[in-house]
């Protein structure tokens, strides 16, 4: 996940999907793609209406690029459904702000246990094991591996 | 150089199918049945003729499932170097071969949503198959298929009875002809595959770049022939100075081995990528079958067991 | 229970004196997945209890790995039946297979293809045969991921984290793979792997303790005797653990089958072998931090570093 939102040349239209915080993260892309006069289309986003942006992403066609600026609280949403309609990850780019939690995967137990992002050790709210959290990514789980800590 | 696994096989029937094309049925030797497939999946052929053995690829257009023979659809062409024009002179029926084990190389993509095969004349061969493999799980595609009029068009009795919906044909003595624009309809998540003369494949793939499309989105196929390998001496020169000839027999590996200069090795056949070595000048001949088309045209990295210097000298990076 | 013992069976991985993490596979000489030893029946016993009282841990699968299980069934039972027709048979009619197992007196029969002819997964019922650990590698568009496995005795790493992860991904853990790039080298080797042409290659480690299933999720039962070898014990209680890993091209869903054969063997029976020792002391000495640290030697290295040189001392003096 990128911190900035980067201009991608060479395609039919772009799409913008962000809240009012995110719509000033895209302003320099959103510049570039108006100076070149390229397709664009923004989708102003609510939690509310979660449904409409499916409705409006699904009839996308291939050569559209995907730009979404949201809170972390709601990224990882509209990414699994973006993902679930088509958009790859060569035709997207998220970028997430604010609190961000993480998953850690207990590597006993298998629980998910909720961590902020900088933390480095925990204990498993389930089987009370001291972890050590890791960079080893699933994202089939969306969690980081927790090992045992030693010492 | 790579190890050719065989598979012994015999041609149980030859169906003409249209003026140019033919298709040849082939079952198991050993009487045990043939690898089921992907769709997608070709074999090379190996074809003992009386100027030399000539290799060919084929997809195979027969049911991917069915490991009681394989098919493949050979189209006569004009200025055919031995390989079509053998199949279709000399081949008959009874007629011994070997074959390499299936291979895949045109596969279908996972994550795709839609799928929508381009083809022109007998470059449908592979999308059969593919089509069977996704009618079977249920999954959306079209064809849209090009060819110079009905008469010549392989399959198409086939194709319009099994995928009536799915299929256009565009023929070209009807003057309909297959667009690039017609890229431009598919809905997100589509990938798209093409198979044809090198022009077709180039017009759409530039086409297919320029709306958009991502790299990963789009496929092809093109049947390279083998190159015949010409093994001569070449020198290379070492990072202390050292100058090393490789003779016409020997293989680099053994070489720079013999002459107590170590690199990490393990198959010596050109597929596991590990005695790979840095190259600072000098053009390479690359003959493995692990490195990209984009990795040897890089020319800064030689398999040191099969691949050779084509220059005077080879200046390595050890 | 003690697992070792087995010198005849033991596959020796070193072929120099020193040891980095490259490619070092190797084509197959005997193309089998499987191999029954002496102690298949105790690995069994083991297997079997392990699968049923912690399914979690040591089974996983993905929905769309079934056609994939299904030919790993038919490949492994090929391979069964081709080289121990004294102990293992099947009957194939249709597809109705009737499978005897003569070593465990089981016969089973079901409908290849059909789920719900078998009480789990075609994986699952195949596993339980084998003493291999089975794991099912899915081509997915340009890249492999761990759709499915069964794995009873992993070397300290978690199937069920693991699961629906991509090649580069699972090796993440291990130092310096990504920053030489071999994960991308190896993960380009497997995607050219052919049908015919099975690969293998050893990997190795070294254990306090002689338990096979040294699964992540129980590494506080059996971490801590790491902490507990000394030079006096160390013959006795340290296990040099080496897997033979085998990989094979599924040709119908164009996957890859990787299977893993686990050994063990007590330094004092390694002792037995006096090239062995020294060659063994030569790695162990020279091994860089991060192989040391990643396959958790740290703590007893110079324990079995002392033991051995005891052990070389002596072949001198006698
Ligand atoms: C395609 C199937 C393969 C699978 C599923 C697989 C899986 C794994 C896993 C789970 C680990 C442990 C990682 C951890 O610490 O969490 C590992 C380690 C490793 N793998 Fe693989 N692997 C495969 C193929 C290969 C191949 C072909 C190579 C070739 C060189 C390789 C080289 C290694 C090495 C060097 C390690 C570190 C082992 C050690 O130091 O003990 N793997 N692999
Ligand atoms: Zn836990």
């Amino acid at each position: 996940m990128s911190i900035e939102a980067v201009f991608i040349k060479g395609k039919r239209k772009y799409i913008f999907c962000s809240d009012e915080y995110g719509s000033r993260v895209l302003s320099s892309v959103f510049e570039h793609v108006k100076k070149e006069k390229l397709a664009y289309e923004w989708y102003h986003f609510s939690a509310e209406k979660r449904e409409w942006l499916e409705e409006f992403l699904s009839k996308q066609k291939m050569g559209t690029f995907l730009y979404v600026v949201l809170p972390y609280s709601e990224l990882y949403t509209v990414q699994m459904m973006a993902k679930r309609i088509g958009f790859s990850s060569d035709e997207t780019q998220y970028i997430g702000y604010g609190e961000k939690w993480i998953s850690i995967f207990c590597c006993r137990c298998h629980e998910l246990n909720r961590a902020e992002e900088q933390q480095t050790e925990l204990t498993c709210h389930q089987c009370r094991l001291k972890l050590e959290v890791s960079d080893h990514y699933s994202e089939l789980h969306h969690a980081f591996l927790g090992y045992p800590a030693t010492g | 150089m790579s190890i050719e696994p065989t598979l012994f096989v015999r041609i149980t029937s030859i169906e003409k199918i249209t003026k140019q094309v033919k298709k040849f049925t082939m079952s198991s030797e050993t009487g045990k049945g043939l690898p089921k497939f992907s769709g997608g999946t070709h074999v090379s052929t190996y074809l003992k003729t009386r100027s030399g053995l000539i290799v060919r690829q084929y997809s195979l257009v027969s049911h991917p499932d069915d490991s009681t023979k394989y098919e493949i659809a050979v189209r006569l062409s004009e200025d055919s170097k031995g390989g079509s024009f053998y199949w279709h002179q000399e081949m008959k029926v009874g007629d011994r071969l070997q074959i390499s084990s299936p291979r895949n190389h045109f596969y279908l993509s996972f994550k795709a949503k839609h799928h929508v095969f381009y083809a022109a004349g007998i470059g449908i061969t592979p999308f059969l198959s593919m089509m069977q493999d996704l009618s079977a799980k249920g999954q959306t595609f079209e064809l849209h298929y090009a060819s110079k009029s009905e008469d010549s068009c392989a399959f198409h009795p086939y194709i319009k009875k099994h995928y009536p919906i799915q299929s256009h044909f565009y023929f070209s003595d009807q003057q309909q002809r297959l667009q690039i624009t017609s890229l431009e309809n598919h809905p997100i998540g589509t990938h798209v595959y093409f198979c044809g003369p090198e022009g077709f494949i180039e017009q759409f793939r530039i086409a297919a770049g320029k709306l958009g499309y991502p790299e990963s989105s789009v496929h092809y196929e093109r049947f390279l022939p083998t190159q015949n390998k010409a093994m001569k001496a070449f020198k290379v020169i070492l990072q202390n100075g050292s100058e090393l000839i490789v003779e016409e027999k020997q293989t680099l590996l053994e070489v720079l081995l013999a002459n107590g200069t170590y690199i990490p090795y393990s198959c010596r056949v050109g597929r596991c990528g590990t005695c790979e070595i840095p190259v600072a000048e000098g053009k390479i001949e690359h003959f493995d079958d692990f490195l990209s088309e984009e990795q040897k045209n890089e020319q800064n990295c030689i398999l040191a067991c099969v691949s050779r210097g084509c220059s005077d000298k080879l200046v390595l990076k050890i | 229970m003690k697992w070792t013992g087995d010198l005849a069976h033991f596959p020796y991985p070193f072929k120099d004196s020193t040891y980095r993490y490259s490619n070092n596979s190797i084509p197959m000489k005997q193309p089998l997945s499987i191999e029954v030893t002496p102690s298949y029946k105790k690995e069994m016993l083991l297997k079997r209890k392990l699968l049923s009282d912690h399914p979690e841990r040591c089974y996983q699968s993905l929905l769309h790995s079934m056609t994939g299980q299904w030919e790993i069934v038919e490949l492994v039972i090929d391979h069964l039946v081709s080289k121990y027709p004294q102990d293992f048979s099947v009957k194939k009619e249709n597809n109705s297979w009737i499978f005897t197992n003569k070593i465990l007196d089981e016969k089973i029969e079901f409908i290849f293809g059909e789920k719900n002819s078998l009480p789990c997964e075609p994986l699952f019922f195949i596993s339980q045969h084998v003493q291999e650990d089975l794991i099912y590698m899915r081509q997915r568009d340009d890249n492999l991921y761990l759709d499915a496995g069964q794995l009873c005795f992993p070397a300290n790493w978690s199937l069920a984290f693991n699961i629906g992860m991509k090649f580069k991904s699972i090796h993440h853990p291990i130092p310096g793979f990504k920053e030489e790039g071999l994960d991308q080298r190896i993960l380009q080797f497997l995607m050219r792997l052919e049908a015919g042409t099975p690969w293998e290659r050893l990997n190795w480690s070294l254990m306090a303790g002689d338990r096979l299933d040294t699964s992540l999720e129980t590494f506080d039962q059996w971490g801590r005797l790491r902490k507990q070898v000394t030079s006096e014990n160390a013959g006795e209680l340290v296990h040099i653990r080496v897997e033979v890993q085998k990989l094979f091209r599924l040709p119908r869903t164009n996957s890859i089958l990787f299977s893993i054969h686990t050994h063990l063997l007590a330094l004092e029976q390694l002792a037995t072998n006096s090239e062995w020792v020294q060659q063994f002391y030569e790695i162990l000495s020279e091994l860089p931090a991060h192989i040391i640290e990643y396959k958790g030697i740290s703590n007893y290295k110079k324990a079995v570093l002392e033991y051995l040189e005891k052990q070389l001392q002596q072949v001198k003096t006698l």
